[in-house]
């Protein structure tokens, strides 16, 4: 089966300039070589630290940015090579929701004058009763009330905020939906029921989700497979539920290791950490994670590991893997 | 001994909308040596728990309206602000969410720590400069003497987050308050900055009342926790008491809410509803709109604080005796 998405060898670099002339000084290397495929109706989470190139990859894979190489395929077509009007209809296939719902929605629309600015985008000349109706059908679908419609953004609380944005990506019934830390902003009451909702819209509609998080717990409990970046590389994919086997690459362990059960009776000796994160913009030559591993060896400083296959469905990028 | 006791304290704010309660009878007790972690969704009244016990509301419109805060005995509410000040950041300390806020941008962060050590301290700037080394050396950052003399901008989060718990601890207090300490932070720096707590806690044999809205940290660090909602004190207990077997319905569904590794299988437990804001708290028990197990009592009466089973303190009307089969569930 063909995947929905493909992304091959995909780069994206910042430059960096300073001085009095603005000269280029060096290079962000945000997303760097990174090769993955997401199959239809599957979730693939992607956890890693501040920085590492989790929010860059997902905006590459919308073409809200352009790489500095690599593909990205979308059902076959490569959407770099699309025109405007081409990605303009191909998006509504892809929708995203963002982190924070409250700087996602313009304060000054009502929820109905939001979601409705979509179908006019798109302009599809909907008749006004249909916009209506389905606006009502999918703020319903999302467990907000019709009545919403008239409510503006800051008559909402964090949840149905969310919610609402989850309805605005739900208008043009898209088949893949990157969720960029959706539920980061708000309380785990509140966490928990969007997660549920995500969940059972994924069922509902066959959904593609790319699911990105700092919490591996999360995603470990959402998706069906795991990518682990660290500075701007994926170091492991591996199949979701972590508590059955053991991680590939010591990284992985290593935030495993960082999670807190909210059980007492399982505390942990957290093992103290050497090193700092390399910036991303001085990057070592060999593995970008050396200086923090314990298991380093000196091939470790020379030579930057593959993403290599090490049980089926699992790959690592380490020249001595756990398992 | 008895460190801090927060005594049935209700705090008032004035705002343009009218009075409002955000926290309302709030009580625990703190030993030395002892971490308790103060736990609860937005809104709680975590924060203003610990401003109120630094003496920190805001002067104009907000204020303690009853009850007692006694530090080793003393009540600090009735200190004046003079006296105020040479209690906090000596005595007691606070650390705050965003180490970016704490510190200057404008100043060497070295300087930063010697200028509470001297407004607490009868030392010299040598002297304070010396003990501030000592204190970020102690708490693991690695050449102290060089970072003294470095810009906020210049550290990483972990890093300044270090920095502003050591300008917490160089004074010696008896007391730490840290709100939300690592929220800010990525998952294995706060997992360090956690095991430093730890660490200086039993090491100085201070207190330590520790603000979070994340369980697996509570979990994981303290001796005893509070459960706060809506401004009140659902559930406070030991650790293991509250999370093996929680008494208050909120507890044990928050507990739910949880993913944990291992629940692939399994799922989530929302709660239903949203937290209320201070303006528009619930009649009666402030969780009943969203409790499953809530009946009619619990809309009009508050319930008192009583003994569970489990040895928690609990604030639910489940656990009185009147608690009888002919109240039938709400809806």
């Amino acid at each position: 089966m063909n995947p929905l998405v493909d992304v091959q060898h995909l780069s994206r670099f910042f430059s960096l300039t300073g001085g009095l002339l603005q000269r280029k000084i060096g290079e962000i290397k945000a997303v760097n070589d990174v090769s993955f495929a997401i199959t239809k109706a599957e979730s693939l989470g992607i956890v890693g630290e501040s920085g590492c190139g989790k929010s860059t990859l997902a905006r590459l894979v919308l073409s809200l940015i352009r790489p500095t190489s690599g593909h990205i395929v979308f059902d076959g077509q490569d959407i770099n090579r699309m025109g405007k009007k081409q990605l303009r209809t191909l998006r509504a296939r892809m929708q995203m929701v963002f982190q924070d719902p409250h700087s996602s929605l313009d304060p000054r629309n009502s929820i109905y004058r939001s979601l409705e600015e979509v179908f006019k985008i798109q302009k599809k000349n909907t008749p006004k009763k249909q916009i209506i109706e389905r606006i009502h059908q999918l703020l319903g679908m999302v467990g907000l009330k019709p009545e919403h419609c008239r409510a503006y953004p800051h008559q909402l609380s964090g949840g149905q905020k969310q919610r609402a944005v989850i309805a605005r990506a739900l208008v043009l019934v898209p088949e893949f939906m990157i969720l960029d830390e959706p539920t980061a902003a708000l309380d785990v009451s509140v966490q928990a029921q969007i997660i549920l909702l995500l969940q059972e819209l994924g069922e509902q509609f066959d959904m593609t989700y790319l699911f990105i998080s700092h919490d591996l717990a999360l995603v470990d409990y959402f998706c069906q497979r795991i990518m682990v970046m660290y500075l701007g590389k994926i170091v492991e994919i591996t199949p979701s539920n972590l508590s059955l086997q053991q991680p590939a690459h010591p990284y992985t362990q290593l935030l495993m290791d960082s999670v807190f059960a909210a059980d007492p009776n399982v505390r942990k000796i957290i093992p103290s950490l050497e090193g700092e994160i390399p910036t991303p913009f001085d990057l070592p030559r060999g593995c970008a994670f050396e200086n923090r591993c314990k298991y380093a060896r000196s091939i470790c400083k020379e030579h930057s590991p593959e993403l290599l296959e090490i049980h089926t469905g699992k790959f690592a990028a380490c020249h001595f893997p756990l398992i | 001994m008895t460190l801090l006791s927060v005594d049935n304290i209700s705090v008032e704010f004035t705002t343009r909308d009218g009075r409002v309660e955000p926290l309302n009878g709030i009580s625990f007790d703190l030993d030395d040596g002892e971490i308790v972690g103060l736990v609860g969704e937005t809104g709680s009244g975590k924060s203003v728990t610990a401003q109120a016990i630094m003496g920190l509301l805001p002067f104009l419109d907000g204020k303690v309206s009853q009850g007692r805060i006694l530090f080793k005995g003393n009540d600090l509410l009735s200190l004046s602000e003079y006296e105020y000040q040479k209690i906090r950041g000596n005595q007691i300390s606070l650390i705050s969410q965003n180490p970016m806020t704490s510190l200057d941008p404008v100043y060497k962060v070295g300087d930063q720590i010697v200028e509470g050590l001297r407004l607490h301290l009868d030392i010299t700037r040598s002297e304070a400069a010396k003990k501030a080394v000592a204190v970020m050396t102690s708490l693991g950052i690695a050449n102290s003497e060089k970072v003294f003399s470095q810009y906020p901008h210049q550290l990483s989060g972990g890093l300044k987050q270090r920095i502003v718990i050591a300008m917490g601890l160089c004074a010696d207090p008896k007391l730490l308050i840290a709100d939300e300490p690592t929220t800010a932070l990525d998952v294995t720096v706060q997992a360090q900055i956690i095991a430093l707590f730890k660490k200086t806690i039993q090491n100085r044999h201070m207190g330590m009342i520790m603000i979070t809205h994340d369980l697996g940290v509570i979990a994981h660090l303290c001796d005893k926790v509070v459960v706060m909602y809506a401004g009140t004190v659902v559930e406070k207990g030991s650790v293991s008491a509250v999370f093996n077997e929680p008494g208050h319905p909120y507890t044990s569904s928050l507990l739910g809410c949880i993913p944990t590794f291992g629940m692939a299988q399994k799922t989530l437990n929302a709660i239903p509803g949203n937290v209320p804001s201070v303006r528009t708290f619930p009649s009666g028990c402030r969780y009943h709109p969203r409790c499953l197990k809530a009946r009619p009592v619990c809309v009009d009466h508050s319930p008192e604080t009583i003994r569970a089973p489990n040895g928690t303190q609990v604030k639910c009307h489940m656990f009185s005796p009147d608690w009888s089969k002919d109240h039938e569930p709400v809806g």
